[in-house]
């Protein structure tokens, strides 16, 4: 008798257990399911449109011509560089200069810089354009990135980031485009030449060696790089989506 | 037996737990359609000039000529005539040309750009003594200086003759006025322009 209240006691407690494993899967497909459904309501339109036309894409253009290009298509990423294909990363200021030309200062260079819709949604976009000076490898930090003096143009169509100060200056400088950049479509410029300011060549030394004089620069031989990013976004919940993406409250500044 | 059992689903369970919500985790992670390219480019900033002075001498007259020696830098020249205020001197363009032109400062300038490796046409300084001159004790000094080819804000290609140079060698002890192409060189050049004087017919 003993013994088998012993073993009821025990079965009941194998019981309980599965109850309340039963129980625990129960709950966790509950809301597994719950969750996906809920996705699913959540971004229908989306993915509805997936399998017809929502392939975001975007394009670099420089000059007319693009430079760099990711585009999603067919379940895949299509990326297109002007340096090929084992590149990720397009060139720019390949046709600056002509062949055996040399840079000359304060002379402005055309460098018109726009981006693409290259898929098929609208998105936001977003550009982001460093400026700095290496020479033999190394960053050259005593030369002022502003002697790169790239022309920002449309200010009030593409919209700086106001951390960057009232200038903007310094190496990298944020902009948003303002409003939706609907698919297939070209934004206006935020760039339109580039130029390098002659105070490059303001330090120097002469030396005078019989009927030779010989001016030596400091800079010389140093050379200015320009890097250019752009992320879009999609236009659907925006406001949230940007902020995913690139951490700014988009209605604060004012781009959406 | 039956506690392994027992473990072994407890164990099951909880991976399937832990399985199911990292797949709610992924599900957020990819909900915004984002894409993104980059490109970057440069260019190579040269610098640096060196240009030499051609003097010759014949008939009273001083043949000036500036070479650019630099294999790659073009630049824009001038040259200065010093001497003493009993002399005057008459400048004439050996091949007649229209190159050079004297400047209000009283420099003489090449109006070309000199590219990289050429040199300019001669500028004949002729060196007019007064009646009963001492011929053999003058000295005329002839300076030379160049400056990058920059541009203007229309494009077009000038010569900032003002640009003064800070130096970045503490050593040099240059001057704060060392302009471009620095006065220096006129000590240089005045050994060797002394040479024209004339009463010895220096060779030079």
């Amino acid at each position: 008798m003993k013994q088998a209240g012993r073993k009821k006691k025990a079965s009941n407690g194998k019981y309980v257990t599965y109850g309340l494993m039963a129980l625990a899967v129960l709950l966790l497909m509950g809301s597994t399911i719950g969750s996906t459904r809920a996705a699913l309501t959540y971004y229908s339109e989306n993915y509805t449109a997936e399998i017809t036309v929502s392939q975001i894409g975007v394009s670099l253009v420089e000059n007319g011509e693009v430079v760099s290009s990711r585009d999603y298509d067919n379940n895949e990423w299509k990326v297109n560089t002007n340096q090929g294909d084992e590149s990720t990363s397009g060139a720019l200021l390949k046709n600056m200069l002509g062949e055996g030309e040399k840079l000359a200062l304060n002379k402005a260079y055309e460098e018109t810089l726009t981006v693409r819709n290259s898929g098929s949604i609208d998105e936001y976009v977003r550009v982001r354009i460093y400026r700095y000076w290496m020479k033999d490898g190394k960053k050259v930090t005593t030369l002022s990135p502003d002697l790169i003096d790239l022309h920002f143009v449309n200010g009030g169509q593409w919209v700086r980031n106001p951390a960057d100060g009232p200038d903007g200056g310094g190496e990298c400088v944020e902009l948003y485009y303002k409003g939706i950049l609907p698919s297939g479509a070209e934004s206006a410029a935020f760039v339109d030449f580039v130029r390098i300011d002659g105070e490059v060549a303001s330090e120097a030394r002469v030396e005078t060696k019989g009927d030779t004089i010989t001016t030596i620069y400091k800079y010389d031989g140093v050379e200015f790089h320009v890097d250019v990013e752009v992320d879009a976004v999609q236009t659907h919940n925006a406001q949230d989506a940007i902020r995913s993406a690139w951490g700014v409250d988009a209605s604060a500044l004012g781009i959406l | 037996m039956m506690d392994f059992n027992r473990y072994a689903k407890l164990a099951v369970m909880s991976a399937a737990a832990l399985g199911m919500t990292a797949v709610l985790t992924i599900e957020g992670a990819q909900a915004y359609f984002t894409t993104y390219v980059s490109a970057g480019g440069s260019q190579v900033v040269n610098l640096g000039a060196e240009t030499e002075i051609h003097e010759g001498l014949s008939n009273m007259t001083k043949h000036i000529s500036v070479e650019n020696a630099s294999a790659v830098n073009d630049c824009f020249v001038r040259v200065k005539v010093f001497c003493g205020n009993e002399l005057a001197i008459d400048y004439t363009e050996a091949d007649g040309g229209q190159n050079w032109y004297l400047g209000n400062d009283g420099y003489w300038y090449y109006r070309p750009i000199l590219a990289a490796g050429t040199t300019t046409t001669v500028l004949d300084a002729k060196i007019v003594l007064p009646e009963g001159f001492d011929k053999d004790n003058f000295n005329v000094v002839v300076i030379q200086e160049c400056t990058p080819v920059v541009y203007d804000a229309s494009g077009n290609a000038t010569a900032d003759w003002t640009t003064v140079y800070s130096d970045y060698q503490e050593t040099d002890g240059g001057s704060g006025a060392d302009v471009v192409g620095l006065d220096e060189n006129a000590g240089g050049q005045g050994g060797n322009a002394g040479a024209g004087n004339q009463g010895e017919g220096a060779g030079n």
